[in-house]
């Protein structure tokens, strides 16, 4: 089994269309995280000087550093003010502010009045923190962060998923009973690398498709090329030899995934630094419902992203089993995941389009879709995770099955 | 040991590819001659099971070959037409790849191919990728992994196709040495090859067995249909036109000495020769030779 396994896997890596859509999407990967880390730009409040690459970073990580802390209910409020206090100055010259670059406003009222008005209006600190805060259209803030984000939550579940899915009482009892278990006050801190990593994530289900690329011809190449009418009549090629491309076909996608992602997050990583793993999910949304960590997401995104990978490749498999030419199975997976970014669009399909590959990736951990039934619900990433390993657990014996069966005619 | 094929069909649609045929084939060479179209390869692929029969059965000392499932296809070597291989595999590559399919360990599976890679003259070439092989040398590629796991039943559909002279001599040798204990079956439209090394021809028509019989017996059955012909050469251009000519041998003096297949003499002075198997193809496919 292991050299039919070895064997499986250098014809999937001969396979040029499949190598050279496996370079593209690790290239892409890799550009769009390096080009990310070196064409960043920002003000550096210290100095009021506009900084860029790596320098922008560390202008960056000073202002996170700078709200580093317990954000509890004292902390919130003077934060608040702070904010208020800088609308207020503002407010007194919105107009002729409004028409200002940040070096026009520093030359005009100097450094401090742009770091303490400025700066703080931009922050997204402080712009996380309003959103969270605000009770009413009226202005009304909550006494403390946690009641700001229950607030929030409550009116979103009071409503329809955008607009449209009213939510079930079981949908609500799950969100709130998800959100209930967020240990507040929540530690503040600098996570660079780890917001990267998921601002990136969508971009990964090129390499899922690329992977899907790879393997389409594992079945269909052997029908198109006539290898089927050897390697079938032999001892091992209606038992192993499917098992073995279905295994060869898992590996090399892992594989991929793998490499992918540590080619990615490793960019990240190496560059910004890899503190603010064990901080709370919701520095970066102080509303979101999910008790974990930056780093639990992260980590769970990449699973999940492995299991959509695997269930996906399965489903290519499936198609290579049953179609004779190689080329509308590999056009199929891309077809599915462009055709669910736009499907997305229109809301009453937008339920069945999170569950596509690249919006899994993309919303995971962020929307507010849940998927009921009955009493059980599922958010978004449990679904997709559940959907794909389905997926997998299917298609895979289905097209051991349909070569197995495959007549040569 | 017996290959029995018993009232074997196989409909495409509205099609009939091979009609109830039936045969028992025993250890030699069994040639299967016929047209293009004849049922031939569609008959091979159902002996190597991989195509389903609509009807039939086809069983192996007695049993079904269905019901052995892996240990039938334990016992087959098979060259398809059209074989198809991986190019990016080297020569040795592709027989260790195909060694693990028919159950050989590593080191068995290497050897094995080294040594048919050299039976059939191919191991100075074993590193090189097979896209880079002549039609011959993927011939000879797939004749060595047929070999590869010592079959009981060969099964070899147009194997001397884009092989040169010298190859098919080298490579009806090795049949014929090979079938000495195994059921060798041959499919070819070269009828020198089947003439050669077969102990037993089935001719196939239409999807139906049409004869049976020992070289011998059968091209017998055309005796008395062979005539040679001394004519004119204009007359020669004419006869090929309208009656079934096997051979024009054109000689001095404007004249030719002409063969021709046909139940009566072709020309008062013709006289009866001895048949070939040649001549007997081209007698009972006469329709399918004049279109």
């Amino acid at each position: 089994m292991g050299t039919l396994i070895r064997f499986e896997i250098k014809k999937i890596v001969q396979n040029r269309a499949g190598v050279a859509a496996c370079a593209i999407a690790l290239i892409l990967v890799m550009a769009l995280s390096l080009g990310s880390v070196l064409t960043a730009g920002a003000w550096d409040a210290r100095s009021g000087s506009y900084v860029e690459g790596l320098g922008a970073w560390d202008a960056i990580r000073r202002t996170e550093q700078s709200h580093a802390g317990t954000l509890d209910d004292a902390r919130v409020a003077e934060d608040m003010a702070t904010y208020e206090e800088a609308q207020a100055r503002w407010a007194q010259d919105a107009d002729h502010l409004g028409s200002l670059s940040a070096q026009q406003m520093i030359d005009q009222y100097g450094i401090e009045f742009w770091r303490e008005v400025d700066r703080v209006r931009s922050d997204a600190y402080y712009l996380r923190l309003k959103t969270a805060m605000l009770l009413d259209d009226k202005g009304t803030h909550a006494p403390g962060l946690q009641e700001g984000a229950g607030n929030f939550l409550s009116n979103e579940l009071s409503g329809r998923y955008l607009g449209f899915f009213p939510y079930a009482e079981s949908e609500r009892s799950f969100w709130e009973g998800k959100a209930s278990r967020i240990e507040w006050p929540i530690e503040y801190g600098s996570a660079l690398a780890w917001d990267e990593i998921l601002s990136f994530m969508a971009f990964y289900a090129f390499v899922t498709i690329a992977a899907c690329i790879a393997v389409s011809g594992v079945f269909a190449g052997e029908y198109q090329g006539g290898t089927a009418s050897i390697a079938l009549p032999t001892l091992r090629g209606k038992r192993s030899l499917p098992v073995a491309k279905v295994v060869a076909s898992m590996l090399f996608a892992s594989a991929y995934w793998w490499a992918s992602v540590a080619v990615g997050s490793g960019v990240f990583l190496v560059a910004l630094g890899a503190d603010g793993a064990g901080l709370p999910y919701q520095i970066f949304d102080f509303v979101n419902p999910y008790p974990m960590t930056v780093g639990q997401v992260c980590a769970s995104l990449f699973l999940l992203g492995w299991v959509v990978t695997l269930g996906c490749v399965a489903f290519t498999l499936l198609l290579s089993s049953r179609l004779r030419s190689v080329m509308p199975v590999a056009v199929t997976p891309l077809a599915v995941t462009f055709l669910g970014v736009f499907a997305k669009l229109i809301v009453p399909l937008s339920k069945v389009a999170h569950l596509t590959p690249m919006n899994v990736l993309n919303d995971s951990f962020v929307a507010l879709a849940s998927y009921a039934l009955g009493p059980v619900v599922f958010d978004l990433p449990s679904a997709a995770a559940l959907l794909y390993a389905l997926l997998a657990l299917v298609c895979a014996p289905l097209a051991v099955r349909s070569f197995v069966r495959y007549q040569v005619a | 040991m017996e290959l029995r094929i018993d009232r074997l069909s196989k409909q495409f649609g509205s099609h009939i590819a091979v009609d109830r045929v039936s045969a028992t084939v025993t250890p030699g060479v069994v040639g299967l001659l016929g047209a293009n179209g004849a049922g031939k390869t569609t008959l091979m692929r159902m002996v190597c099971d991989v195509l389903r029969p609509t009807s039939g059965q086809i069983y192996y000392n007695g049993t079904e070959v269905g019901a052995m499932g892996d240990g039938y296809r334990a016992l087959l070597g098979y060259l398809p037409q059209d074989f198809g291989c991986y190019p990016d595999f080297t020569a040795i590559d592709f027989m260790c790849y195909m060694a693990a399919l028919k159950g050989f360990s590593k080191r068995e599976g290497l050897a094995r191919s080294k040594d048919l890679l050299e039976e059939v003259g191919l191991s100075s070439v074993a590193r090189r990728r097979v896209k880079t092989f002549s039609g011959g040398m993927r011939q000879r590629l797939g004749i060595a992994q047929a070999m590869l796991n010592d079959p009981s039943i060969l099964v070899l559909d147009e194997p001397t196709a884009g092989l040169d002279p010298k190859e098919r001599v080298h490579f009806r040798n090795l049949i014929a040495s090979f079938a000495q204990d195994k059921i060798v079956i041959l499919s070819t439209h070269i009828v020198s090859d089947v003439e050669f090394i077969a102990n037993r021809i089935l001719v196939m028509r239409s999807g139906l067995f049409i004869m049976e019989g020992t070289p011998e017996s059968i091209v017998a059955s055309a005796a008395g249909k062979v005539w040679e012909c001394h004519v004119d050469a204009r007359q020669a251009d004419a006869m090929a036109a309208r009656m079934m000519v096997a051979n024009v041998r054109y000689a001095e003096g404007g004249r030719a000495v002409v063969r021709v297949v046909a139940d009566t003499a072709p020309t008062p002075d013709a006289v009866p020769v001895e048949p070939t198997l040649e001549d007997l193809y081209l007698n009972v496919f006469q329709d399918a030779v004049m279109r």
